[in-house]
C-alpha cells in the first residue's frame, strides 16, 4: 500500500493538498462569517433586551401616574365629604338668619331705619346659602333641579351678561349647531360657567381674549384620559383664556377646596371646588390644559339626551298665603321655630313635631285635620324616609313636602319616587316656601274637584 | 421589437392575474425579508415586526427554530428568542422559506413535475447558492438564498394560470426530450424565467435579484454588473439538477454555459464537488426532520 502511493502519487498528494487548502479556505470563510452573525445577533439581543427594559419603565411610569391619580381622586373625595358635613351645619345656621330676618321684615315698615338693613341680612344670608350650596356641590350630593337643558343658550346667556362686565375681554364663541341637550340644574351648570369665565377674567388681569366652544363628542373622543368615561354621547365645553397660564403643580391642585393661588381673602379656593363636584354630580368629567405663561383650557363634558328643552316657569317668586294646616318637621330647634313662624306669618295654622316619632303621635289622631307635611330629611331618631312610609301607611294621600340642608340627594329622590309632592332646600325664603305650598295643596284640590 | 412587446403583454396578463390571487400574498413578507437583508440599518425587531404581522407564518417559523436542524439549546417560543437563540440571519432564511413555500402547494405529479419536487430544487438551490457565496466569496450570500428560493417563481405562475398549456408544455419537454424552456418557448413565446423576472420587478425587488432570475438559464445575457450573481445562481442550479436533487427543468443543459461560469467566477470544480457534499447532508438532515412538508400541515 504504501509503497503504492509512494510510487504513482505526486499528483494524488498534490490534489489532496489542493482540496485539503480549500477545505482551510472554506473553514476560514465561514468561521469569519459566523463570528460577524454572532456578533450581529448579540447586538440585537441587547437592542431587544434594552427596548424591554424601556418598556419595563415606561409602564412603572404610567403605574405611578395612575397611582398618584387616585390619590388625588380619593383626596378630593375625603376634603369633600368633610365640606359637605360643615356646610350643611352651616346652612341650618343660615335657616334660622334666614326666617328670623324675614319675619322682621314682614313686622317692619319699609320707612323703618331698619328696613334696609334687614334686606342686606337677608343678602348677605343669600351669598352664605351660594357659598354652601357650591360646597354641597362639591361634596356631590347636590343633585339639584335637573332638567334638560340647551348648554349653547346658556353659554350665549351667562356670556352676554359677562362680558358687559369685562370690557377688556373679547369672547368669541364657536357653538355647535345641532347640539345634545343636556339633563342638569341650570343653576349649578350657570355657576360652573361663571366660576370658569370669572377665573379666565381672574388670569387675563391685563385683558385677553376667551374662547367659548361647544361640540357633539362621544366616550371614543375621551380616549387617553386618566378617568374612563362611561359609554355614550357628551356635550363638550371648552374654554381657552390667553391668560397666565399655571405650572404643573398648580394645575395638580386647582380642583381641592380652598385652594387659591391669589392669596388670602382674595380667593376662597372655592370656585373650582365646587366646578367639579357639580360636573361630577352630573356624571361629567373635566379636564384642564395649561402651561405656564400660555393660557388655560378647561374642558367639560357631560352626558347628553336625545331630549328638546322645554321651557319652565318659575313660581317661586310672589308669596302666596293660605289657611290650611300644616304639621312642620324638624329636629333642629331653630328651623323649628323660624319655620313655625313663617307659616304663621303666611296665614297657615301649624303643627311642629320635633322628632320622627312626634310626627307620627301627632299626625295619626288628626290626619283629617292635618293638609300637608313639611318633613325634615335627616333626623337622629326615625330619619325622613321612615317617617315619609308610616304617615304614608297612615293616609295614603297625604301631601308631603321634603326639606333638607343637603339638596336632592339619593335618599331624597328615594322618597321623591315613592310619590312625595316636591322638594325645598333650607335655607327657604318665605317666597319660596309659599310657593311649593300652594303648588302641593292646589295640585289636590285639582283632583278632588 | 414587436415580438418583444406582445411577449411583454401577454405576461403584463399574467402578472395581472397574479395581483389578484394567493401568490401576491407572499410578496410584502418576501419583500419585507428581503428589504431587511440589503439594509445595514435594519434590525431584529424590524423583521419581527415582519414575521409577527402574519401569525400562521410566525408559528411556523418557531417550529422550524425549535426542530432538532438548528438544535437550539432552549424552547423558542417567540421570534425574538429565536433571533437570539438561533441567529438573525437564520431566522431571515426560515421567515422566507417559510413564506415563499406557500405558493409551492401543488401536489400532483405530471412528467416528473409537482410543487413540492419544484420546491425542494428551489430549497437546494438556494442552500447551495449561499454555500457558494459564503465559501468561496467570504460572503453573506443571502440574496443568493433569496435568488435560489424565487429562480423558478415563474414554473408556479404558469402552473397556476395557464394550466393545460403548462401541461402540455411539460408532457412535450418530456417526449421531445427538451428542456422546458424550450417547450416554454415553442409554446408560449417565453419562458418561466421571463415571467419570474416581470414579476420579481414588479414586486419592486433588488436589481440583482430580478436580473439573476430572469437570466438563470442564460447567465451569460446578464449586465456586467450583475454578473457574478447570476453565474452563482446559474451554477447552483446547475448543480442540484445535475445531482437529481428535486425537480430538474434543464436536464439537457449546456456544459459550457457551466464551464464559462466557473471561469468567471474563478471557482473550481473539486471546490464545488466539496460545497455540493455539505449542501447533500443538509438537504437530507432537512428531510429527515420533516421540513419538507408544509404542504401537509397546511392542508390538515
Ligand atoms: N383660567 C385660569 N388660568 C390660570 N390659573 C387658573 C385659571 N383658573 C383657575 N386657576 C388657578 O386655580 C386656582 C383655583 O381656582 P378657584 O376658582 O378654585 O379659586 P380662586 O379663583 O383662587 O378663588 P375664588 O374662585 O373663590 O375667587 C386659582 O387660584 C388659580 O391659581
Ligand atoms: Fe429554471
Ligand atoms: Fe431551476
Ligand atoms: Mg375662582
Amino acid at each position: 500500500m504504501t509503497k503504492r502511493k509512494n510510487n504513482n502519487s505526486i499528483e494524488e498528494i498534490e490534489r489532496e493538498n489542493l482540496i485539503l487548502k480549500t477545505k482551510v479556505k472554506h473553514l476560514t470563510n465561514d468561521l469569519h462569517l459566523t463570528r460577524q452573525e454572532n456578533e450581529t445577533s448579540t447586538k440585537n439581543y441587547f437592542e431587544i433586551y434594552s427596548d424591554m427594559e424601556r418598556k419595563v419603565e415606561e409602564r412603572t411610569r404610567q403605574v405611578k401616574e395612575l397611582q398618584k391619580q387616585s390619590q388625588q381622586a380619593k383626596k378630593l373625595e375625603s376634603i369633600g365629604t368633610l365640606a359637605g358635613g360643615i356646610a350643611h351645619n352651616f346652612n341650618n345656621l343660615l335657616m334660622g338668619i334666614q326666617g328670623n330676618a324675614s319675619l322682621m321684615l314682614v313686622e317692619t315698615n319699609s320707612g323703618h331705619p331698619h328696613f334696609e338693613k334687614l334686606k342686606t341680612i337677608q343678602k348677605l344670608v343669600r351669598n352664605g346659602a351660594r357659598l354652601t350650596k357650591q360646597l354641597l356641590g362639591y361634596a356631590r350630593e347636590g343633585q339639584y333641579e335637573i332638567k334638560a337643558i340647551s348648554l349653547n343658550q346658556l353659554v350665549r346667556e351667562t356670556s352676554g351678561t359677562f362680558s358687559t362686565t369685562r370690557k377688556e375681554i373679547s369672547i368669541h364663541q364657536e357653538l355647535a349647531d345641532d347640539l345634545y341637550v343636556i339633563e342638569a340644574d341650570l343653576g349649578q351648570i350657570e355657576q360652573v360657567l361663571l366660576n370658569l369665565y370669572i377665573n379666565a377674567a381672574e388670569a387675563m388681569p391685563q385683558g385677553g381674549s376667551l374662547l367659548l366652544k361647544t361640540m357633539n363628542v362621544t366616550h371614543e373622543d375621551m380616549k387617553d384620559k386618566c378617568y374612563k368615561p362611561k359609554q355614550g354621547n357628551y356635550v363638550l365645553f371648552s374654554l381657552t383664556d390667553t391668560g397666565v397660564g399655571m405650572d404643573r403643580k398648580t394645575m395638580e391642585r386647582i380642583f381641592e377646596p380652598f385652594f387659591t393661588s391669589r392669596g388670602l381673602g382674595n380667593g376662597t379656593g372655592l370656585g373650582l371646588a365646587s366646578v367639579y363636584g357639580t360636573v361630577k354630580a352630573h356624571g361629567g368629567y373635566i379636564d384642564v390644559y395649561s402651561e405656564k405663561g400660555h393660557g388655560a383650557t378647561f374642558k367639560i363634558y357631560l352626558p347628553a339626551i336625545g331630549m328638546k328643552p322645554k321651557k319652565e316657569k318659575n313660581a317661586d317668586t310672589d308669596v302666596m298665603k293660605g289657611r290650611e294646616t300644616v304639621l312642620l318637621v324638624d329636629d333642629e330647634d331653630v328651623v323649628a321655630d323660624v319655620g313655625d313662624q313663617m307659616l304663621r306669618k303666611l296665614g297657615y295654622e301649624v303643627l311642629v313635631a320635633r322628632s320622627g316619632k312626634e310626627a307620627i303621635q301627632y299626625y295619626e289622631p288628626k290626619r283629617d285635620k292635618i293638609d300637608m307635611v313639611i318633613l325634615d330629611m335627616i333626623m337622629p331618631d326615625m330619619n325622613g324616609g321612615e317617617v315619609y312610609d308610616r304617615i304614608k301607611e297612615i293616609n295614603p294621600y297625604a301631601k308631603i313636602l321634603l326639606s333638607s340642608g343637603y339638596s336632592i340627594d339619593g335618599q331624597a329622590a328615594d322618597i321623591l319616587e315613592r310619590g312625595c309632592d316636591g322638594f325645598i332646600q333650607k335655607p327657604f325664603s318665605m317666597e319660596v316656601l309659599s310657593g311649593r305650598i300652594r303648588k302641593i295643596l292646589e295640585k289636590r284640590n285639582d283632583r278632588l274637584s | 421589437m414587436a415580438l418583444e412587446e406582445e411577449r411583454y403583454e401577454k405576461i403584463s396578463k399574467i402578472i395581472e392575474l397574479v395581483d389578484r390571487s394567493e401568490i401576491s400574498s407572499i410578496q410584502s413578507v418576501v419583500s419585507g425579508v428581503i428589504d431587511v437583508i440589503n439594509d445595514p440599518q435594519s434590525s431584529a425587531k424590524d423583521l419581527k415586526d415582519i414575521i409577527e404581522i402574519d401569525p400562521p407564518l410566525t408559528a411556523r417559523v418557531l417550529k422550524v427554530a425549535n426542530s432538532a436542524y438548528y438544535y437550539s439549546l432552549r424552547k423558542i417560543s417567540e421570534i425574538q428568542h429565536a433571533v437570539i437563540w438561533i441567529g438573525f440571519d437564520v431566522v431571515k432564511e426560515i421567515a422566507l422559506s417559510q413564506k415563499v413555500c406557500e405558493v409551492f402547494d401543488q401536489d400532483e405529479t405530471i412528467s416528473g413535475y409537482s410543487g413540492s419536487s419544484l420546491w425542494k430544487h428551489s430549497i437546494a438551490v438556494a442552500l447551495l447558492g449561499k454555500m457558494i457565496c459564503r465559501r468561496e466569496f467570504g460572503e453573506r450570500g443571502e440574496n443568493a438564498y433569496a435568488a435560489g428560493l424565487l429562480h423558478d417563481i415563474g414554473i408556479i405562475v404558469e402552473n397556476q394560470f395557464l394550466e393545460n398549456d403548462f401541461i402540455d408544455i411539460l408532457k412535450k419537454a418530456e417526449h421531445e426530450k427538451k428542456n422546458l424552456s424550450v417547450s416554454e418557448y415553442e409554446a408560449l413565446g417565453y419562458t418561466h424565467t421571463d415571467i419570474g423576472k416581470m414579476l420579481t420587478d414588479h414586486w419592486s425587488f433588488p436589481e440583482e435579484l430580478v436580473v439573476a432570475i430572469g437570466n438563470h438559464h442564460n447567465p451569460d445575457k446578464a449586465p456586467q454588473e450583475f454578473s457574478k450573481f447570476a453565474s452563482t445562481l446559474y451554477i447552483a442550479d446547475y448543480l442540484c439538477q445535475e445531482r437529481g436533487i428535486g425537480y430538474s427543468d434543464a436536464p439537457f443543459c449546456d456544459p459550457g454555459i457551466f464551464r464559462k461560469c466557473l471561469k468567471r467566477l474563478d471557482v473550481k470544480g473539486y471546490a464545488l464537488d466539496l460545497i455540493v457534499k455539505d449542501m447533500e447532508k443538509e438537504i437530507s438532515m432537512m428531510e429527515d426532520q420533516g421540513l419538507f412538508q408544509y404542504d401537509k400541515a397546511k392542508k390538515q
